[in-house]
């Protein structure tokens, strides 16, 4: 009994651990940047083609996660209530009358923040749990 | 002699050229090849007259057709640095000639002297509507397709020339002013080889866009000068020459005549809310003379589901009262043609539809039209002397993709 009831626990844990803690949405530049925060609607700007004024100067290089990830969806939603296909279709609106070029892809939390950690007008987005020294967080959706 | 490449070069080589590109992307240079289409097809509950969009040679009547709203196009952006960058667009969709041929939607080059102002040269897009910049990209809009009854007032997609915007905070918004000035020249539907033309010289608008939270609004005015060279209209205007109806002839005909096309409209798109409404004005000094179109669309997001409704009107007021020829004995056709020309002409739909995201990048939607046109048909097309003006069904439904 008392075994069995272990292996649940186990089992249970374990579940708890695999399953992504979401800990927020980390909104990240290079931890060499000048930016210091951004508001929401600065970042909604950025993301939905509005704007490409990075904060102090030049233009902001963004970085996406893959289209499948929880994180992307997460991170829309949260900051300005659309899903990952509403916002495709800003995006394909963007593209198609040649205004702009949309975030580039990276696979990861990992590949975002290398990409970010080198570039001075870079910013990305990553589960808050996996920031490091080598990125600065300018905003967090929790 | 076959060219072989030995397997252990194609690696190495592949690598380098990976290591080029990515040496590109630190440089600032960046290209990107995109796509977007539809395949569509459409049905009418008539044979009375033919559903087509504008510009077009055949449509679809109660034997359906996958030639009205089938379309393919592809889009290839450079961009060598923050200021400079090139797009080139072609599009395949039914034309005028009733051929799939592909055309040059825009061709541009962009520069960016500083912040805030872009100037482009080139092919460009006329951006007189809301959606003027990806009217044809089935996946950015929320309708099946652009409602004609403000999308058919001013039938042009592009012209040549230049244009510059201005990009500046107001408020708590952004403001966008955009000036053009240019030429077109766009084939009419016609299938028989004489040259069926619209010709839009010396081309001037401005335009303004204002953005503020998750509301879009546009506004401005297009003026030129105009020539419809039309062998639908010009055995009518050289036979009341000929009939000493000079005076009307000259007056109807667009040959170098003052046109103006002024439209506004806006967009709410948020909390699942979608709201969009437009309005747009042709005035002209001739047979083409004056058009009021608008329309309104209301959807709401549930997940990847997308209803909608719009209602939308089109009306030109008669002008046969400036232009009247006797309808007696051999001036009877000439008089049945003005009234014909300068009658006037309306047409109501009520649309309901809906847009599915079935996938990341494919949509599909169905859409039902419930069309009021007047009893010279209003914006249909081919439309049989016997129709009375009775209200036309049009059923729809579309694939969209981009990549």
């Amino acid at each position: 009994m008392i075994r069995t009831m272990m292996k649940w626990v186990a089992v249970t844990a374990l579940t708890l651990a695999v399953a992504p803690a979401f800990a927020g949405v980390a909104v990240i530049v290079s931890a060499k940047s000048d930016a210091a925060k951004m508001s929401k609607d600065q970042v909604a700007d950025l993301y939905l083609g509005k704007s490409t004024a990075f904060p102090g100067g030049g233009s902001a290089k963004l970085f996406d996660q893959p289209e499948s990830s929880a994180v992307r969806e997460q991170f829309y939603q949260k900051l300005a209530d659309k899903s990952a296909s509403q916002v495709k279709a800003v995006w394909s609106r963007l593209i198609f009358s040649g205004k702009a070029l949309p975030p580039k892809e990276a696979s990861s939390d990992a590949e975002v923040k290398k990409a970010v950690a080198s570039g001075n007008t870079a910013v990305g987005y990553i589960d808050a749990s996996a920031v490091d020294a080598t990125v600065k967080v300018v905003l967090t959706l929790p | 002699m076959r060219f072989r490449v030995r397997r252990g070069l194609v690696a190495p080589a592949l690598l380098a050229l990976a290591i080029s590109q990515a040496a590109f992307a630190d440089d600032g240079i960046s290209y990107r090849f995109s796509g977007f289409g539809t395949a569509g097809y459409v049905q009418t509950n008539t044979d009375d007259l033919t559903f087509h969009n504008p510009g077009q040679l055949k449509g679809a009547t109660t034997s359906g057709s996958g030639r009205v709203d089938s379309r393919l196009g592809a889009q290839f952006d450079l961009s060598l640095n923050d200021q400079l960058s090139a797009t080139v667009q072609g599009l395949a969709q039914q034309n005028a000639k009733g051929d799939f041929r592909p055309k040059l939607e825009w061709a541009f080059v962009r520069y960016k002297p500083v912040d805030g102002v872009s100037l482009r040269v080139g092919r460009l897009g006329w951006p007189a509507y809301l959606v003027s910049d990806y009217r044809y990209v089935g996946y950015s809009n929320p309708w099946l397709r652009a409602p004609l009854e403000v999308y058919d007032l001013a039938a042009l997609d592009y012209f040549d020339g230049a244009d510059v915007t201005w990009t500046h905070a107001l408020g708590p918004g952004t403001l966008s002013v955009q000036v053009l000035g240019g030429h077109a020249t766009s084939d009419l539907p016609n299938s028989t080889q004489a040259a069926a033309r619209l010709r839009v010289n010396q081309l001037y608008g401005g335009y303004v866009t204002y953005d503020i939270g998750d509301f879009h609004f546009r506004g401005g005015a297009s003026t030129a000068h105009v020539d419809y060279n039309s062998p639908a209209v010009n055995p009518l205007l050289a036979g009341l020459q000929f009939a000493g109806f000079a005076s009307i002839s000259q007056s109807l005909v667009a040959h170098n005549k003052r046109t103006t096309f002024t439209s506004f409209g806006g967009t709410y798109d948020a909390h699942n809310i979608l709201a969009t409404a437009e309005y747009g004005s042709l005035r002209s000094s001739s047979f083409l003379g004056r058009d009021k179109g608008w329309y309104g669309t209301l959807g709401y997001h549930f997940g990847t589901w997308t209803p909608y409704v719009t209602y939308a009107g089109y009306n030109k007021p008669s002008q046969r009262n400036n232009y009247n020829v006797p309808p007696i004995g051999p001036l009877l056709p000439l008089s049945a043609g003005v009234a014909a020309l300068t009658g006037s002409s309306s047409q109501h739909t009520t649309s309901a539809g809906v847009r599915w995201d079935v996938y990341k990048n494919i949509d599909i939607k169905a859409q039902i039209d419930h069309v009021l046109p007047s009893a010279n048909g209003g914006n249909f097309g081919n439309v049989s002397p016997s129709y009375n003006g009775h209200a036309v069904n049009v059923y729809s439904a579309v694939v969209d993709f981009v990549y």
